[in-house]
């Protein structure tokens, strides 16, 4: 199917998402829609799929104008979408979240699920999607659930997919897996519109790439160019997408983690025995597959689970269980894995934020009673020193972009003095300005002599931040290696070989 | 409240930088969906307005009537109009008097200075009505701040009533103290009957909605048992009527006895219970703890906030105000509690509920609110009096008002759904805390 | 700023729109009631003006008394709670009723407090009797309501056929327990009499005497009187008890008892209590053997009437089964006539004095 978007434009108010978009998506061709946060991608697509309707423009689909009205309506003309957030049940079997909303009927109107398996299996054995229809969503890993969406498309049709930030939830494996599956769809005569904001991937697989920027169309790449390139075409403006360290010159041992033993919510072992120390000076990377017991590691650290066994040392005082209250008052600092769980309200102003877990520390508080002169002060200084771009220090945190809240988070931690930092996932979903940012901040704080840890699931972060590279699997660490390893040897690690067998 | 403005825009593609401006003209549905708390109460007043005018004119005998004629001929229709025009025109006018002020009786005592508690009557007991719904509320709404249901305001009230009625009635001692000493009692008596879910919910994790709906069934059987009973039941008599706090344990009318004027000391305690709760919200530091976790538990969690002594505190907050609302609901009227006390339609615990919603949870909203409530009654008692309709429409235009409030934000969270944001500060989510 | 500015907007605007209304319909006259005529009010207690019980049985009074008399215009006001009793009261007060009714023994305080500050108004109260500095302008009404519960007692023994009645009170009240200890008297009066064996269940007298003010003794209760599902299970203990006949003195609560007596099949018959129940709930009355009714109505009915005419009497009415202010009414069952007659005579012997209505005067049923 040949799609055409002509002259697209979207205003909200007096803000215009789309401004005059264009573009031409070819049958069979990858076509990659690149643009940082906010760029006005998902309102594009939003367009196209028919939940929002263009103020000017049209659609052309085999260059015949197809006005799209909604959702059924892109269903229908064969352009099936992959939402970034799964639009599946649960508690559903793939086959139930497949024909849910287009149930294929026996008479009296019993579903005819024995016709929606068998058409699962073809199309799973047809693409190479290893999808096993009478599994139940909820047991399946993230990337399988994203190909049960994709058969959903799949199911009615579709001529062209939209990927929606397919690969934000994916990890480095599951990524290569669905590179894959989208050039057999591609090979199959579908067309893909692949929306991203990531460069080494956009590199790896788009025929052709239409960069936006503030909703027009900045122009098109080719991927040949390098990501530096990409990069500035997108921002705007030259970006440095290596951080500038010192050398490393670690000092004494500031955390030490012994025989660490901690369980999930299930009471399953999550982390199995883990011992690792971390010194001033240095950045420990935990680099691994997501739902390998990181996100249960840090929790540990910062007292919001209980430690089973082994213990925890910050400059020599035991910190093994306390409370976060106590965590935070020892001087460890914490950037949450998920910022708009853990880390902020977002309701709340950005400068109640930026003191949301130092509400009683002077100067904010006195006698029990906050003090609005010494939070505002903080706020505007903050706000300042590390660029969050606000309206005001007394906009709710909500209004802010994704990056712009993860700088608010990093502000609050590193501005109050900190014996240590965890940092989990601190550029998830981060556009590569804010990442830029993100990463100098921490290379800054390592800089200054202090230690920290960072747990990532992106092997290039852990590359870029980490004087050591910690990879952790099932629970356990299967090895500490020096940046300058091969990708291909911590992938091994990442998938469970030991140190030598990975080449270490 | 997050002004609604900044989120009509597709809320993944707000840029910081520009927000959109508000065109110079804008729908009244955007105006109704988006403005300021005060703006969506108005518009919502005069629909509930509008909405008892239809009840009246479908439901009044002389109206229906006037309105059949034209089905006889067309010329009837003016007439129909007028009578219609007439009846709300005569109920409203009689909630208005009833609990505002009668501008001929003001004109009255103004111009000869004679009568005028007459003419204050209405205020007075509008004030009366207010005091003890006010600080109930302003208690239920601390809870809802922190995501927590206090469904069992009314018997913690039952229960603050009981307590501060047994100091008053019981003890005697100089008023200095002995009043102190009742709303002491009465503060106590509510903490203790909320302290119960509290520490369920913190412990066990028990549904506070259940168990504090439960708790009000408990003290229900608990008053009936208290004024039956030999220690507290009125001396002398065989029905369920406690005994009659003495003078120095009574809020007395705030214009004197002889002024006939009800209104009394409790609405000092009101204003207290507001500048406490404003206060508490809006300038302490545990205040701030109650609405980070009612906005976000995870996040309160990670700031080091304890859960558990949170939801305890608000407990015995929330309860401790419920039970002087209680009291002071005896003090300021009847000075004796009977078997019926709070029960049925004059349960403010229940009422508090709704007045809360409507206050938007603040203090000084929760401070318009009730004193709507209050007159929306006590005009609702005048105008059954004057007029015959009956004072359940002023339940039924109170009902509407918080229904038409309660609709934008119904829109408002239907918006958010498909946004990022968290739950606005007005999302009451039963599993907050997960159950 | 900008909040305050608009607050003062919607203050002005609703104090526009209020006051526009007010204006315009200043001048026009309502048209519900006219003034010349002599207005009759009653103020309910908690229960509401549709209580199948004394409220609206005043309710009824007062349109009974406007019937008698066209230039009565009557009117009511419903309190939520015990606070209300004082505001409803100055209401009418101001309205300018020329009676006010209120009902109940929990209106006491609030009938004498304005009794006392306005000895002009006359007041009439049903089920109490309030202590007034100048008593010359209200009028207390107050049943004996043993004696029609004494009769109720003869006509359940003499009508029993597994020889087991029972009784049980909403909640132990002197007004309550009045009607049960008569009815327990009139059994006990039975079995002496015509010595029978009749056992009554459901409320056992106390020492001393039942009064009006006060009366003691062990029974069963249901706390409240709403709650019919709880009337519905102590019933069906009674039945299974052995009891074919129940006398529940609850309110709405009997209703339960309707209920259960329909469930146990036939048989098993409710005495009905306060007002005629073949009346207020026609379609059950072959379950009702009799009712045994308070003359609220009529002696309301009464009490406006004079105010009326201006022969109001102040003071004290006490209904008697003399003055039919307590009575007991046949329903739905077929009564041997033989017995109507014992029950005349014993009527008869009441109003004379010469048979007590105390249960102690007569020997305890049996267990």
């Amino acid at each position: 199917m040949q799609l055409e978007l002509r002259g697209i434009t979207k205003r909200f108010g007096s803000l215009t998402a789309n401004d005059h978009i264009s573009l031409t998506v070819e049958p069979g061709q990858i076509h990659s829609l690149l643009g940082e946060n906010g760029a006005g991608k998902s309102t594009l697509m939003n367009v196209l799929f028919g939940l929002l309707s263009p103020d000017e423009g049209e659609i052309l689909i085999d260059g015949v104008v197809t006005p799209i009205h909604d959702s059924g309506d892109a269903v229908r003309r064969g352009i099936g979408m992959v939402h970034q957030h799964f639009m599946l049940v649960p508690v559903f079997t793939v086959t139930e979240n497949v024909v849910l909303g287009f149930e294929p009927t026996k008479s009296l109107d019993r579903i005819d699920y024995k016709r929606a398996t068998q058409e699962i299996r073809e199309l799973s054995h047809r693409f190479k999607l290893d999808v096993d229809p009478e599994a139940t969503l909820e047991n399946l890993p993230v990337g399988i659930q994203q190909r049960v969406e994709i058969i959903k498309a799949l199911s009615h049709d579709a001529e062209l997919l939209i990927l929606d930030e397919p690969t934000a939830v994916l990890t480095p494996q599951e990524i290569e897996a669905l590179m894959e599956i989208m050039r057999s769809l591609a090979a199959a005569g579908k067309s893909i519109l692949f929306i991203t904001h990531k460069l080494k991937e956009v590199k790896e697989i788009a025929d052709v790439i239409t960069v936006i920027r503030l909703g027009k169309v900045v122009g098109t790449a080719e991927p040949t160019m390098s990501e530096g390139e990409l990069a500035s075409m997108m921002v705007g403006r030259s970006v440095n997408l290596t951080v500038e360290k010192t050398a490393y010159d670690p000092g004494e041992t500031v955390l030490e983690i012994r025989d660490l033993v901690v369980r999930d919510d299930r009471g399953l072992v999550a982390v199995d025995g883990v011992s690792l120390d971390i010194r001033a000076g240095e950045v420990l990377a935990v680099a691994g597959v997501q739902g390998n017991g990181q996100t249960e590691f840090v929790e540990a650290i910062v007292g919001m689970r209980r430690v089973e066994a082994g213990t925890i040392t910050l400059r020599g005082v035991d910190i093994t269980n306390l409370t976060p209250r106590e965590a935070l008052d020892a001087g460890l600092g914490h950037i949450p894995e998920d910022r708009q769980r853990d880390g902020l309200v977002l309701s709340m102003s950005v400068a109640d934020n930026l003191v949301l877990n130092t509400p009683r520390r002077a100067p904010f508080a006195k006698c029990g009673t906050r003090n609005f002169a010494a939070i505002n002060a903080n706020a505007e200084r903050l706000v300042h020193d590390f660029d969050i771009r606000t309206t005001s220090i007394f906009a709710p945190v909500s209004s802010l972009s994704g990056g712009n809240q993860q700088k608010v988070i990093v502000a609050r931690e590193l501005s109050r003095p900190l014996e240590f930092l965890v940092a989990s996932q601190p550029t998830r979903g981060l556009d590569v300005g804010s990442i830029e940012y993100v990463h100098r901040q921490i290379i800054e704080y390592r800089n200054r002599g202090n230690g920290s840890l960072i747990v990532t699931s992106e092997l290039d972060e852990a590359y870029a931040l980490g004087d050591r590279i910690a990879v952790m699997y099932e629970g356990k660490i299967s090895g500490v290696v020096e940046p300058s390893i091969s990708r291909e040897s911590i992938g091994l690690l990442m998938a469970g070989s030991s140190m030598a067998a990975a080449g270490v | 409240m997050s002004d609604a403005a900044t989120s009509k825009a597709p809320p993944e593609e707000a840029p910081t930088e520009n927000p959109p401006r508000p065109a110079l003209y804008r729908s009244l549905w955007a105006r109704y969906t988006s403005t300021s708390p005060i703006i969506v109460a108005l518009y919502a007043l005069t629909l509930g307005l509008v909405f008892g005018a239809i009840i009246i004119i479908v439901t009044t005998p002389a109206v229906l009537d006037a309105w059949r004629e034209i089905f006889r001929h067309w010329d009837a229709l003016p007439h129909a109009l007028n009578v219609s025009f007439n009846n709300v025109g005569a109920a409203y006018r009689a909630i208005f008097t009833g609990s505002v002020i009668d501008p001929q009786g003001f004109w009255h005592s103004l111009t000869t200075g004679q009568n005028w508690p007459n003419t204050l009557t209405p205020l007075s007991e509008t004030l009366t009505y207010a005091t003890p719904l006010l600080i109930v509320s302003v208690g239920v709404g601390i809870a809802f701040q922190t995501g927590l249901f206090n469904i069992g305001a009314n018997g913690q009230a039952v229960i603050g009533g009981v307590a501060g009625t047994v100091v008053g009635s019981m003890v005697r001692l100089p008023t200095f103290i002995h009043l102190p000493m009742a709303l002491v009692g009465g503060i106590l008596g509510g903490m203790l009957c909320a302290a119960v879910p509290g520490l369920l919910k913190a412990y066990t994790g028990a549904h506070e909605v259940i168990v504090t709906l439960m708790f009000n069934y408990v003290t229900y059987a608990f008053l009936l048992y208290a004024v039956l009973s030999t220690p507290f039941q009125q001396p002398g008599q065989q029905n369920d009527i406690g005994r009659t706090l003495y003078p120095s344990a009574i809020l007395a009318p705030l214009f004197g006895t002889k002024s006939g004027l009800r209104v009394s000391y409790g609405v000092v305690v009101a204003g207290a219970v507001v500048l406490f709760a404003w206060w508490l919200l809006d300038r302490s530091s545990l205040g701030f703890d109650f609405r980070v976790t009612g906005a976000n538990p995870s996040a309160a969690r990670a700031s080091g906030i304890s859960a558990k002594s949170v939801i305890v505190i608000v407990f015995l907050i929330s309860g401790g105000l419920a039970g002087l609302a209680g009291f002071v609901q005896v003090a300021s009227t009847t000075h004796y509690i009977d078997g019926g006390f709070l029960i049925g339609n004059a349960g403010i615990g229940f009422t508090a509920i709704t007045v809360a919603l409507l206050g938007r949870n603040r203090p000084v909203g929760i401070l318009w609110a009730s004193l709507l409530f209050a007159a929306l009654s006590v005009g609702g008692r005048n105008m059954q009096a004057a007029t015959g309709i009956p004072l359940d429409l002023a339940t039924v235009i109170q009902s509407a008002v918080v229904l038409f409030v309660a609709t934008p934000i119904l829109v408002k969270e239907i918006f958010h759904l498909r946004g990022t944001s968290q739950a606005s500060t007005l999302k009451i989510s039963t599993n907050v805390w997960g159950s | 700023m900008e909040s305050v500015r608009r607050l003062v907007t919607v203050l002005g605007t609703a104090a526009l729109i209020l006051g526009t209304l007010t204006v315009s319909v200043a001048s026009t006259t309502v048209a519900a009631s006219a003034s010349s005529k002599f207005k009759a009010c009653v103020v309910t207690d908690t229960g509401g003006i549709n209580d199948k019980s004394f409220n609206e049985s005043a309710w009824d009074g007062l349109k009974d008394a406007k019937k008698q008399d066209s230039n009565i215009s009557v009117q009511y006001l419903s309190s939520t709670s015990s606070s209300d009793y004082a505001p409803n009261i100055n209401s009418f007060i101001s309205k300018g009723c020329g009676i006010i009714v209120t009902v109940g023994f929990l209106m006491d305080a609030a009938t004498a407090a304005a009794a006392n500050a306005h000895p002009s108004q006359k007041f009439a109260i049903v089920d109490d009797a309030p202590v007034v500095k100048t008593g010359t302008h209200v009028e207390a009404l107050q049943y004996e309501t043993d004696q029609g519960g004494f009769l109720g007692g003869i006509l359940a023994a003499g009508m029993t056929k597994t020889g087991t009645v029972a009784t049980y009170g909403g909640q132990n009240f002197s007004a309550v327990t009045l009607y049960m200890n008569g009815f327990v008297a009139g059994v006990r009066y039975y079995d002496k009499t015509w010595h029978k064996k009749v056992k009554v269940l459901g409320w056992t007298p106390g020492k001393g005497t039942c009064s009006l003010a006060a009366c003691s003794g062990k029974g069963t209760f249901i706390g409240n009187f709403t709650d019919q599902t709880a009337g519905k299970t102590d019933t069906t203990t009674f039945f299974s008890e052995n009891a074919d006949i129940v006398f529940p003195v609850a309110g709405s609560v009997g209703l339960g008892s309707v209920v259960a007596a329909k469930g146990a099949g036939a048989g098993h018959y409710v005495m009905w209590v306060d007002s005629n129940g073949c009346l207020s709930d026609a379609s059950d009355c072959k379950y009702f053997v009799g009712t045994v009714a308070k003359g609220v109505e009529p002696s309301v009915e009464a009490a406006v009437l004079s105010a009326a005419k201006g022969t109001f009497k102040a003071g004290s009415y006490i209904g008697t089964l003399a003055n039919n202010g307590t009575q007991l009414e046949y329903g739905g069952v077929t009564i041997p006539t033989s017995l109507k007659s014992k029950i005349a005579t014993v009527k008869a012997g009441i109003i004379a004095g010469t048979i007590s209505v105390n249960p102690n005067s007569y020997p305890p049923t049996p267990k």
